[in-house]
């Protein structure tokens, strides 16, 4: 699938390029582009060699963006795109729960062991559904959104979303009725 | 973060809700690191100053009319040359062809002969014999 790697929408005109800065673009969608890859990809060097491409691409074709949303659209779905192609790259396209590596985020223990657990479910989603997670959940975007995004069917969309959810469900039963779970909920201590 | 958004029922299940609160916090969106906006810049000035020419000054220079001249000019000049060099090449095909037909004419002229020259003194040596 590489409909990321195609170049943005032709025909902008003049004035609306010359609106468009690449050094303000970076600055306001920063964030978006690399949190996307974060959560999806779940390696912080790896997102952030991603993201620098997904802008450095951008800089390429620049002058063929018709405005600050088009830039948006195109960011966000270079990213989406990359990210499930580096994915696929390497097999297998899922990570079985228990070998699925925990965030190092800086919150309270017991939250901490929570996220943990929820960050290794979705982590073990297969790609297409994480990231229709991702997107719906992080950037806030509609079946419609991610349809246009992720170029599929919005039924697909909204089916893939049902199914993570229930998946994501189960697992984190699972995980949350383990022993130390159980420990850790009621003491508050680390398991 | 709410303590309470990844709190399981006694049952250990978490509602719909509970559940995607969960996911939108975890999920969440985050700043890159420090200075990853000026790499990633800086790295874009690099690669354009990498190519030598830039496509708006490309453009610029298409403008110029004595570099338009020049570029006519020498369009011209490697086309003209082009078919020169076309030209030799089909002479000198043709050439060769020629020259391998003569080759094989006078291959078959000399193998008529040869076999002539053989009947001719055959029967010189047929006269000769006393009978």
């Amino acid at each position: 699938m590489t409909p990321a790697i195609a170049k943005p929408m032709q025909f902008a005109t003049a004035a609306s390029r010359a609106a468009l800065d690449f050094a303000s673009l970076v600055h306001q969608h920063q964030a978006m582009v690399f949190s996307i890859a974060l959560r999806f990809l779940r390696d912080r060097a790896a997102a952030e060699d991603l993201a620098q491409d997904v802008f450095l691409q951008l800089h390429s074709g620049l002058g063929m963006l018709e405005s600050e949303d088009h830039a948006k659209f195109w960011l966000r779905r270079v990213t989406s795109h990359r990210c499930l192609d580096a994915v696929r790259r390497k097999q297998p396209q899922t990570v079985p729960l228990e070998d699925s590596p925990e965030p190092a985020a800086e919150i309270p223990e017991r939250d901490a062991m929570l996220e943990a657990r929820l960050w290794q479910a979705v982590g073990s989603l297969p790609a297409t559904q994480r990231m229709i997670v991702v997107l719906h959940y992080q950037q806030e975007l509609t079946a419609e959104e991610i349809a246009r995004t992720l170029t599929i069917p919005a039924p697909t969309v909204r089916s893939h979303l049902r199914r993570s959810l229930l998946l994501l469900r189960e697992k984190l039963t699972r995980l949350t009725a383990a022993p130390g779970m159980k420990r850790m909920q009621g003491t508050g201590e680390p398991s | 973060m709410n303590p309470d958004s990844f709190k399981a029922n006694e049952s250990g299940r978490m509602s719909e809700i509970e559940l995607e609160s969960a996911l939108r916090h975890t999920l969440r969106s985050e700043q890159p690191p420090a200075g990853f906006a000026e790499r990633i810049l800086a790295e874009a000035a690099r690669r354009e100053q990498g190519s030598a020419i830039s496509a708006p000054q490309r453009g610029q220079l298409i403008r110029m009319p004595g570099l338009r001249f020049a570029a006519a000019a020498a369009l011209l000049l490697a086309t003209s040359l082009g078919i020169q060099h076309r030209a030799q090449q089909q002479e000198q095909a043709q050439g060769q062809v020629a020259r391998e037909k003569v080759l094989l004419a006078l291959r078959i002229t000399s193998s008529k002969l040869h076999r002539l020259e053989m009947r001719v003194s055959q029967l010189q040596s047929d006269d000769a014999s006393p009978n």
